[in-house]
């Protein structure tokens, strides 16, 4: 059964903070797409979203009203994407300025787009963290992202031996 | 916190970084030391890193997640071809033939056959029957160039300079899950060829399939030539490439101007990485040799 696209769904996050929102921008999730599927009756109670917070389902939304529209990656189209960007950490515009938060926001962002299934969201996310990451030393990748060294110093020898012919450029 | 991220969520992010990045990575903490040491998919692209191989389409990203145990097997097989033992074993390589005729143009009545073995690149260039021109003028030697790039397991890719651009075959690689793939690339349109009967001597290519980056010279004049920076499989700009192409200039001395843009020169060149050098060598009487090294990716240069 085909539902019009202006429906409204009610969704509720663990904080209480409920949205309602176009379904076909809800639709980006996979997982609420899933959902919306399987109940054949119209339902007014809110879909539960325990795993994601009120200000972090604020910001998937944001992303997900600005990507509505856009065909969903499918198994095909992931596999010739992947040949021809051969791992390309480009993001575009609109992402890179809408995923320049602050690092817890960034985490809980990457973990709710993994819960909710929005594989775009999930890209953009990692691709972030990747770039955060390249061209850094250990030490300041420690610093960012507030690791302890917890390497022995025989450990940490070993490693450097093992590893000079990967790091060398 | 990354740590609170779960090992799977950790791993796709990896997935964006680059063989020595995930090297130093590893070097951050016992945790992300374990998590990188004990993953089928990344000890597999640290050995391609180390063989300097490339990997298939079915080898990559996401879909190890429904392929883990074929990453597993290619990973084992891999390492039993490994570099050194495939070139103390070279004599003991059974000669697997394989043959793959060309779909021949209207023109051509016969098929163009080449042979490839393991251990050897056979390409017929005074074959008779090569007819790789598509306006059906008789082709002979000096029309057909041929570049091929090939890696210890005796797989590797091949390119055919064509009237209109440039024609690649990729040899199959069974453990890597490369298929046997032929296609072109057209440049005539943006290289304006056509004007240019003999485009291959103004037009010369490089290519990295392990990056999937094809290289095409284009010289301006004798001193001045525009490298361009492709992707090999779509023939588009290759997305890491930050500029589409780059300028470069050598040195011109005087008397050199009058050289026949077509002799009297060489090049030489390889791609590592991020990096491609150049030399040039020309000039008859005044042997001149000069080098450049560009990084393709943001188009610096260095001389």
């Amino acid at each position: 059964m085909a539902a019009p696209a202006t429906q409204q769904i009610k969704i509720r996050c663990n904080d209480e903070k409920e949205f309602t929102v176009d379904r076909d921008v809800l639709e980006r999730s996979v997982l609420i797409k899933n959902m919306l599927e399987d109940v054949t009756e119209q339902q007014d109670a809110p879909i539960p979203l325990p795993n994601v917070s009120g200000p972090v389902m604020a910001k998937v939304l944001e992303y997900c009203t600005h990507h509505r529209g856009e065909p969903l990656p499918s198994a095909d189209t992931e596999q010739s994407q992947d040949e021809t960007r051969k791992r390309t950490t480009d993001i575009s515009e609109w992402d890179q300025k809408f995923i320049t938060v602050d690092q817890e926001m960034l985490f809980e962002i990457i973990l709710a787009a993994n819960y909710l299934d929005i594989k775009s969201l999930l890209d953009v996310g990692c691709k972030t963290v990747a770039n955060m990451i390249k061209g850094k030393t250990p030490e300041e990748i420690r610093k960012l992202f507030n690791i302890v060294n917890d390497f022995t110093p025989e450990e940490e020898a070993q490693i450097k031996k093992e590893n000079e012919w990967a790091e060398d450029r | 916190m990354i740590l609170n991220l779960s090992p799977e969520l950790v791993l796709a992010i990896f997935a964006y970084l680059d063989v020595p990045s995930i090297a130093i990575c590893k070097k951050v903490s016992v945790a992300f030391f374990d998590l990188i040491s004990n993953d089928v998919e990344i000890q597999y692209r640290f050995l391609l890193h180390s063989e300097n191989l490339g990997d298939g389409p079915a080898g990559h990203g996401t879909a190890s997640a429904h392929n883990g145990s074929s990453i597993k097997a290619k990973l084992e097989q891999l390492k039993l071809f490994s570099h050194r033992r495939t070139f103390t074993d070279l004599r003991r390589y059974p000669r697997t033939e394989i043959r793959y005729t060309t779909p021949t143009s209207s023109s051509s009545t016969d098929p163009y056959p080449i042979t490839f073995t393991c251990t050897q690149l056979t390409i017929p260039p005074s074959d008779s029957r090569i007819q790789l021109d598509p306006t059906g003028r008789p082709a002979n030697e000096s029309d057909f160039a041929w570049q091929c790039h090939y890696h210890s397991l005796g797989t590797g890719t091949s390119t055919w300079l064509l009237e209109t651009g440039i024609r690649v075959l990729q040899l199959p690689g069974s453990i890597r899950g490369v298929p046997l793939r032929l296609w072109d690339i057209d440049l005539a349109e943006q290289f304006r060829l056509e004007d240019n009967p003999r485009w291959d001597w103004v037009v010369k290519i490089w290519l990295d399939p392990s990056q999937d980056l094809l290289i095409v010279s284009e010289k301006l004049d004798i001193v001045q030539m525009k490298l361009h920076f492709r992707s090999l499989s779509t023939g588009h700009v290759h997305p890491l490439a930050r500029v589409p192409y780059v300028q470069t200039e050598f040195t011109s001395l005087p008397g050199d101007q009058n050289i026949n843009i077509g002799g009297n020169f060489s090049w030489h060149a390889v791609i590592q990485d991020e990096c491609f050098a150049i030399s040039h060598h020309f000039g008859t009487r005044r042997r001149v040799s000069q080098l450049l090294i560009i990084n393709w990716k943001t188009g610096e240069i260095e001389k």
